[in-house]
């Protein structure tokens, strides 16, 4: 399981990654083996608001549609239109397949780093 | 655990029955188990009109529903039984936890059920049910259908007659399997359904289980999602992922053209084109319109008149 260096982590499994002003979101390496190939991705829009801890998108796979947590309360401010079209993106290289970009951050959730995060997911073995 | 066999019969009431004590069970696990009369289940992220004859099932007065769970579209009837297993877990979606109980039970019952593939439990070989699950909160909401003593021809009519080349989208497709039911496999010839329901409901709740039944609070609750949600529009067909339509045809004679999209379920770029009606016309009414079957019926009777049903059948 590959956790990149550079990026957050919450324990939901999510990454973030601040690039000035803006986060951008996506799903980590061990959510998208753990939820199986992606057929659909359902995204908010640009100019939606997001808030910690609720969820901001469904994906699904396996016939199962889960939730995903928002790390951060805040703006949308991108959609990433080609994971929408190629859900499968996500399975591929999940660091590379952001979500969305979060701008007027307000909060964040709980957040590890790369050794913490992968030190968490020793735990859940 | 908790345990509740539905008295509704009603498919609106009892997704929504099911939807909110998924909501509302945080720290008990829970069985429930339902039949609804004849009505079409789609998955929470497909096109219905690809999936079924979407024009046919609106003739015939059969109700296509939208649930919050992932997979394809299933039929419904009353001899079908539908349970569902609100539990808490921690985690992703997981099929073992779910389907090793249920085929356990239903051995126990005396039907030598099998899995297949991911999801799907046989029996001699065919599949008597299906299953998908919606994973929230620390909660995974995993329900299935079991055949009982369905209409089997209906079933395989309605899921099997429409695979529409016609829709271009990323909407989840439905898988087609041969499928059987317990009865027409010779088991639990003397029992109802509802017998049925009730044994299987003993077996998946397990000793102990405490029964349930919603108060005329919850009551009036689950008939405001009913309300609110599952009968509405927006939910059911506004929330068909975004699509291109093109199909060519013959309509009174001629040739026909038709292509449109949608987002949000509602209509854009539409076209139709046909020696026997105005394309300006047609592009008004249907720009911007709600895609589905009921304004589509009206609309192609606004614009065709006595050959609407002609113009609707081409259009959906």
């Amino acid at each position: 399981m590959s956790v990149k260096e550079g990026l957050l982590y919450t324990k939901s499994h999510e990454w973030v990654k601040e690039e000035g002003d803006v986060w951008v979101v996506g799903l980590s390496d061990y959510a998208q083996s753990e939820l199986g190939d992606l057929v659909f991705v359902n995204l908010p829009e640009e100019g939606d608001e997001v808030k910690v801890g609720e969820s901001f998108s469904e994906v699904e796979s396996v016939k199962a549609v889960s939730d995903v947590y928002s790390p951060l309360s805040g703006v949308v401010c991108g959609v990433n239109e080609e994971v929408l079209d190629n859900p499968a993106s996500i399975n591929g290289a999940p660091y590379d397949s952001w979500m969305i970009r979060v701008k007027d951050v307000s909060d964040k959730a709980e957040l590890m780093d790369a050794a913490a995060y992968e030190a968490y997911l020793k735990t859940l073995a | 655990m908790i345990a509740y066999q539905s008295v509704s019969t009603d498919p609106f009431f009892n997704l929504s029955l099911e939807e909110l004590l998924f909501q509302r069970f945080r720290d008990e696990d829970a069985v429930i188990v339902y039949r609804d009369a004849p009505a079409v289940v789609a998955g929470c992220y497909q096109n219905i009109a690809a999936e079924v004859d979407a024009v046919s099932l609106f003739r015939r007065g059969i109700p296509m529903l939208r649930r919050i769970s992932g997979g394809g579209t299933v039929y419904h009837d009353l001899g079908n039984i539908n349970y569902s297993m609100l539990f808490r877990r921690e985690g992703f979606v997981s099929y073992e936890d779910f389907l090793t109980p249920v085929i356990a039970a239903l051995g126990r019952l005396g039907i030598p059920a099998e899995r297949r593939r991911s999801c799907d439990i046989a029996l001699f070989g065919k599949k008597i049910s299906g299953s998908a699950q919606k994973v929230s909160g620390g909660r995974v909401l995993h329900h299935g259908t079991l055949l009982f003593d369905s209409e089997l021809s209906l079933l395989d009519e309605i899921t099997t007659g429409r695979k529409s080349g016609s829709f271009c989208s990323k909407a989840s497709e439905s898988a087609i399997c041969t499928v059987t039911s317990i009865r027409r496999e010779g088991l639990w010839g003397d029992a109802s359904a509802e017998e049925f329901a009730e044994a299987l409901l003993s077996e998946l709740s397990g000793e102990g289980a405490v029964r349930f039944t919603p108060d005329e609070g919850m009551l009036s609750e689950i008939e405001r999602l009913s309300e609110e949600k599952y009968r509405s529009w927006d939910w059911t067909w506004g929330k068909t992922p975004g699509f291109h339509f093109e199909r060519e045809g013959s309509f009174r004679g001629d040739k026909v053209r038709i292509s449109y999209s949608a987002r949000r379920g509602i209509v854009e770029e539409f076209s139709l084109r046909s020696p026997a009606l105005d394309e300006e016309e047609a592009r008004a009414l249907f720009e911007g319109s709600r895609f589905g079957p009921e304004s589509f019926s009206e609309l192609a009777g606004r614009l065709a008149g006595e050959d609407g049903e002609e113009l609707l059948r081409l259009l959906l």
